[in-house]
């Protein structure tokens, strides 16, 4: 029985890790097609080859797909963690009314689902005249990120200890100096997280940019979605593949920021 | 540690507060409350209005639906109904032209018979017999229920349309028909939508169970190994996902080519892998997996695990300690992940989109559909709020089952 359950645990695990390590070695092939070819199989080193990779750093498309990808995720994360940490320390607070009411709108995008969300604003924005603009794509990201950013910063609020603030502004700090001396560097590690998320849930999103983006804001997503509608070349498995290292950095840094998380709630325990 | 508790304990005790005030914390929370009340709130009513909207339509048939009150008549109408008409189509071409697709959505083929009519106006006798000679279907019954329908400011046509069903008679209220056979297709996409969620639902509870569960016993390198397993296709963009499961699944794609290379296949019979229901549930399942595994991995590093040997110490065989102390602990984090997955499930689009193909498609492409090819914005408006119905009513099931925030000790 335990291993029966052991088994099943090991077929769901690599259920979930061999799509995405099936395609890294395909993305260093020399052929054409995305197929392992008996050369592959068989090591024979003239099989690979990194050409894809140079046939993307080198692609127009890419190059302007990768900028504008930047340019949004980096936009809307700034935007989406400033006004996600407001909100996060305005439900924070003993004594702000309806909570609960406050919460649901801002997880709202999480839940709505992304293909009502992107109807909803492309009618919206077509009023406004925003279809095809940066401004609008990167308010349509900062709206959708928000959430991530809220939820990260509201976790470490949670073990704040608010009579540091309380002590600050007894000793005659204003509110603005409390926050930028007291509670920002006690809570910066998930603010740093916060904006990691945010800006990975930009370069996720691509339904929204679909409606409401012309081809000037191409993104990644964007450009890997024409890929594999028309012609399915190896360069996807390139981009992928870079993707997929962009979800171990993520993974490490938010790592590394809930390790300073806690260990500034430790020292804010000790203190 | 007796002296930090001993220092601490007068500073709680003198420790000064000022009473909170409800409008600061209202102020920090109001820009994001304001952006998404403005981006998605105003926008999903707005959408949720045009699903039953008319008014304008309405506006540029008024004469006719004067005429219809003061003469009625059967199913085609009488003479002053196309004098009427006929005043409606030439005073307002802006309108007409709404009108006209409006129509168009109701019935089939109207957009391009109230054109070329509006078009030939001039040349056409404003009575019964000189529209039906200029176009036979001005005489059958289906056109003007059409119009009889576009005569009213709020309709609930789109709603009925996202049901296969519409209204029989315009003029009485509540008179309500299944659509023709050939016309149906939304019921049929309610009710695959429902199973693929369900099933998406049950399968990621199957996998997803034990793999909290060794996560919740696993320590050290173990535990990060198989946490980073269950993580990296959380954070690794879904269009990165869907790309290595078109690789994997395509004609000539990995899993066909090992099933011919092993000889289990002829290669000329491979299974369709691609582009079909199973491929949507299987994708849907593979980027769903880990909303089951985090939520139950968080309720059972909660659970007592001195209950569970409890249980065997008091002769509890290990399947009924299990069932009965242990299943029942760890249920909030199953229902939880369970309702959250059937909640997204609902709503997927993209992944239907690229690996479903026609027989692996959902509601949400037919919004897509709707919304961005058919140009129908009501038609997506309904579907869109009959959705939404079912993702909050689900959504408040969520509430009532989610764990508690963890608390450390």
């Amino acid at each position: 029985m335990r291993h029966l359950i052991k088994i099943w645990v090991m077929l769901g695990l690599a259920f979930l890790a061999l799509p995405l390590l099936v395609i890294i070695p395909l993305s260093f092939t020399s052929g054409q097609y995305m197929v392992y070819t008996p050369e592959m199989v068989a090591l024979d080193p003239s099989a690979y080859s990194t050409k894809w990779y140079l046939e993307v750093i080198h692609d127009r498309d890419w190059i302007l797909a990768l900028k504008n990808s930047l340019f949004i995720g980096v936009s809307a994360a700034l935007l989406s963690t400033l006004f996600g940490t407001l909100a996060a320390l305005g439900l924070s607070r003993a004594g702000t009314p309806m909570k609960g009411l406050w919460t649901a709108l801002i997880l709202m995008p999480q839940i709505v689902p992304i293909v009502v969300t992107a109807g909803g604003i492309y009618a919206a924005f077509s009023d406004l005249k925003l279809i095809g603009t940066y401004t609008g794509v990167i308010i349509a990201h900062t709206v959708l990120a928000a959430p991530v950013a809220v939820i990260t910063i509201r976790a470490s609020l949670e073990r704040f200890d608010w009579d540091l603030v309380a002590a600050s502004s007894t000793l005659g700090a204003g509110p603005l100096l409390t926050f930028r001396k007291v509670t920002l560097p006690l809570i910066r590690p998930a603010v740093i997280a916060g904006a990691i998320f945010s800006f990975a849930t930009s370069l996720d999103e691509v339904v929204v940019i679909q409606f409401i983006g012309a081809y000037k804001q191409k993104t990644v997503p964007i450009q890997m979605l024409i890929g594999l509608r028309e012609h399915l070349s190896p360069a996807i498995l390139a981009v992928a593949t870079m993707l997929v290292f962009f979800a171990v950095v993520i993974l490490i840094l938010s790592e590394v920021m809930r390790r300073r998380s806690d260990a500034y709630a430790q020292n804010t325990r000790k203190a | 540690m007796a002296e930090t508790s001993l220092s601490r304990a007068p500073v709680r005790t003198v420790s000064w507060r000022p009473k909170p005030s409800s409008a600061v914390g209202l102020c920090l929370i109001a820009p994001l409350v304001l952006l998404v009340i403005l981006f998605l709130v105003l926008p999903l009513l707005r959408f949720a209005f045009l699903s039953v909207d008319n008014i304008n339509v309405a506006g540029a048939l008024s004469r006719t639906a004067q005429a219809m009150k003061n003469h009625p008549a059967g199913p085609v109408p009488d003479d002053a109904v196309f004098a009427a008409f006929g005043q409606d189509l030439a005073r307002d071409p802006e309108g007409v032209a709404k009108l006209a697709a409006r129509l168009n959505f109701f019935e089939g083929g109207m957009n391009s018979l109230v054109r070329k009519t509006t078009a030939q106006l001039g040349k056409i006798e404003p009575n019964r017999v000189g529209f039906i000679t200029f176009d036979k279907r001005w005489g059958e019954p289906k056109t003007w229920r059409a119009i009889s329908l576009a005569t009213h400011s709020v309709i609930p046509e789109y709603y009925l349309n996202a049901l296969d069903m519409r209204t029989s008679d315009p003029s009485s209220a509540f008179s309500i028909e299944a659509k023709p056979e050939g016309q149906r297709i939304y019921l049929r996409l309610w009710s695959r939508t429902i199973f693929v969620a369900l099933f998406v639902v049950s399968v990621c509870t199957l996998v997803g169970y034990p793999i909290a569960y060794y996560l919740s016993k696993a320590r050290g390198a173990v535990f990060t190994c198989a946490m980073g397993l269950v993580l990296l296709p959380f954070w690794t963009p879904l269009l990165a996902r869907i790309a290595s499961w078109q690789v994997l699944l395509e004609s000539n794609g990995v899993i066909n080519s090992i099933l011919v290379g092993s000889g289990l296949v002829d290669a000329a019979s491979r299974p369709q892998l691609l582009n079909n229901l199973f491929a949507t549930v299987l994708v849907m399942s593979y980027v769903l997996l880990p909303y089951a595994v985090l939520p139950t991995y968080a309720v059972m590093n909660r659970v007592q695990p001195s209950l569970f040997s409890a249980a065997l110490t008091l002769g509890a065989s290990p399947l009924r300690a299990f069932f009965s102390v242990y299943l029942p602990q760890t249920l909030p984090g199953v229902l939880a992940g369970g309702i959250l997955i059937f909640v997204l499930s609902f709503g997927f689009y993209l992944t239907p989109e690229l690996v479903g193909g026609p027989s692996g498609s959902l509601i949400g492409n037919l919004i897509a559909y709707n919304f961005s090819q058919s140009l129908n914005w009501g038609l997506a408006g309904a579907l869109s709020t009959m959705l939404l119905l079912v993702i909050a009513a689900a959504a408040l099931l969520l509430r009532a089952v989610r764990p508690k925030p963890a608390r450390k000790a």
